[in-house]
């Protein structure tokens, strides 16, 4: 198995693996400069707007990367938002009701963490797409694949979380400020959502950070079974071209994007809290 | 002590299953049903199912393992000095733990497998790298609380050394919380290895994993259902394993 870009990009032109060629190759792209220039010359590219192209396909990295951008960026904000969503009533209701909705949001926190979403990805294939042919997936739009997989992942996150929203809101309901407001007459369930919305999701705000980096991996398998042309779709296809170019700038993107949502959500719990700015 | 003896039990039923890295192929007898010869049937090669099962087995145990024991041994000691002794030492592991918890260590170990190969060993050390930071996290965190109990301060004033207050007094109070968080990374890292089989950045054919048998399986999925039943059922049984045993206040909480 070639390791080197150089004789990944021979193989893939059916040339010969000869010493002339791999130097050719190296000397063009530079690779025979030390390695800390390599590196300055290309976050001087960075900061200029020159991504670099890709080793294998020469296409510009950036456009590339903008132009996946949009479906990866719906995956992964539409199922944080469908999962907050899901996570907060779910654990609303357990602590509420308990019995039945106590019984779903448990079943939902231990099955996924034991079904692998590809798994119910196969199964979701199956049925729509196969039995019932409600949709095509890969011949279709690739927003197919993106609804469903916005749905499969925030139906595999939000049992987790509902769990830590049901206990926010039973260590809630024993404040004394929301005994008070419960002996002046109101009802529980207008209580917990009118005056405990703002610190339960301050606690659920904690959490979700963590779930934006496991959101990534989670919607780089979905990209990969329902061939979405995302950019961790492209990803691995450079991956197995080692195609040192393009990994190098998606890490860069995604470090900028996890740094991006760390100080958004620091902001967000500022909010929440006004204690904290103070 | 019961969940040390299944443990082991564990590990031996993991030895006693065939363990030959060679699965001889065999057209004339592919898609059998299940059988006395084959437990489990064979597959589109004729390989005999059980084999491969017991094979990947084999492998997830090991990923979960090398993961489990680099994680926690390390964050447990991290998290136990710097919780213990507060100030610079623990906000250094709050900036490190925060780090490795905002990489996506998905993506990480998707690059490690490529480059390295994939192994349980390069993908249970990756894995468990960034799940040392949820342990060092949650471990200091609670050793903070633990520490502030005045059963502690009598320890102090009592002369007992800081190695035997941390031994025997605070890991045996963080312990139960400790071990709900392993059911839960144990059995996400079951998840995470077949994730990564099944996307199979350099990985060996030759040597099966759950997550790669059913990437091989998929487009049998609607003639030959039985052959993606076995490996998904054993991921989930394995998860579902992890849990009762560490977990079981969570998942029996109520309904017992």
């Amino acid at each position: 198995m070639p390791l080197s870009p150089q004789e990944m990009l021979l193989s893939a032109y059916n040339l010969e693996h000869t010493a002339e060629n791999i130097s050719a190759l190296t000397e063009k792209w530079g690779l025979d400069r030390p390695l800390y220039i390599q590196y300055f010359s290309w976050m001087a590219g960075l900061f200029r707007g020159d991504w670099g192209r890709s080793l294998i396909s020469n296409i510009p990295i950036k456009d590339e990367l903008i132009r996946r951008l949009p479906y990866s960026l719906s995956i992964g904000l539409g199922s944080l938002f469908l999962t907050t969503v899901l996570a907060f009533f779910m654990g609303y209701l357990a602590a509420l009701k308990g019995g039945l909705y106590e019984l779903i949001s448990r079943l939902f926190a231990l099955f996924s963490q034991a079904i692998p979403v590809f798994i119910s990805s196969l199964f979701v294939i199956y049925i729509l797409g196969v039995s019932l042919a409600w949709v095509h997936f890969f011949t279709g739009s690739p927003w197919n694949g993106v609804l469903v997989s916005i749905i499969l992942l925030s139906l595999a996150s939000c049992g987790g979380l509902s769990r830590v929203v049901r206990t926010h809101f039973l260590e809630l309901k024993n404040k004394s400020y929301m005994k008070r407001l419960y002996a002046h007459g109101m009802k529980e369930s207008q209580l917990l959502l009118k005056h405990g919305f703002k610190p339960v999701l301050y606690g659920l705000s904690g959490a979700l950070v963590p779930l934006f980096s496991a959101v990534l991996g989670g919607s780089s398998v979905l990209e990969f079974i329902f061939g979405i042309p995302g950019i961790s779709y492209f990803l691995i296809e450079s991956i197995k071209n080692r195609d040192y170019a393009v990994i190098q700038s998606y890490l860069f993107l995604v470090m900028l994007w996890m740094s991006l949502v760390h100080i958004l959500f620091h902001l967000l719990q500022k909010h929440l809290d006004k204690r904290l700015s103070a | 002590m019961k969940r040390i003896l299944i443990i082991l039990a564990l590990l031996l039923v993991i030895s006693l299953l065939p363990q030959q890295a060679n699965f001889p192929t065999n057209i004339q007898e592919k898609f059998k049903p299940m059988s006395l010869e084959h437990p489990l049937g064979t597959d589109y090669l004729g390989r005999d199912l059980f084999k491969l099962m017991s094979f990947g087995f084999k492998r997830s145990a090991e990923a979960v393992l090398i993961a489990s024991v680099f994680a926690l041994s390390l964050g447990l000691l991290a998290g136990l000095y710097a919780g213990y002794k507060g100030g610079i030492a623990l906000a250094v592991l709050e900036f490190f733990a925060n780090l490795g918890l905002i990489l996506p260590s998905f993506i990480v170990a998707l690059i490690i497998s490529a480059y390295f190969g994939f192994t349980p060993l390069t993908i249970g050390l990756s894995l468990g790298l960034f799940d040392l930071s949820a342990y060092a996290i949650q471990v200091a965190t609670l050793t903070r609380k633990v520490k502030e109990e005045e059963f502690i301060l009598m320890s102090q004033l009592l002369g007992l050394s800081k190695w035997r207050i941390l031994k025997r007094h605070i890991f045996h109070h963080i312990f139960e919380p400790v071990s709900a968080l392993f059911a839960n990374k144990a059995s996400s890292i079951v998840l995470r290895y077949a994730s990564l089989a099944f996307l199979g950045l350099g990985a060996d054919v030759t040597k099966p994993d759950w997550g790669m048998l059913l990437y091989e399986y998929r487009i049998y999925f609607i003639d030959q259902p039985q052959l993606l039943l076995w490996p998904s059922l054993g991921i989930f049984a394995f998860c579902l394993f992890f849990h009762l045993l560490f977990d079981r206040k969570e998942v029996f909480k109520g309904a017992l």
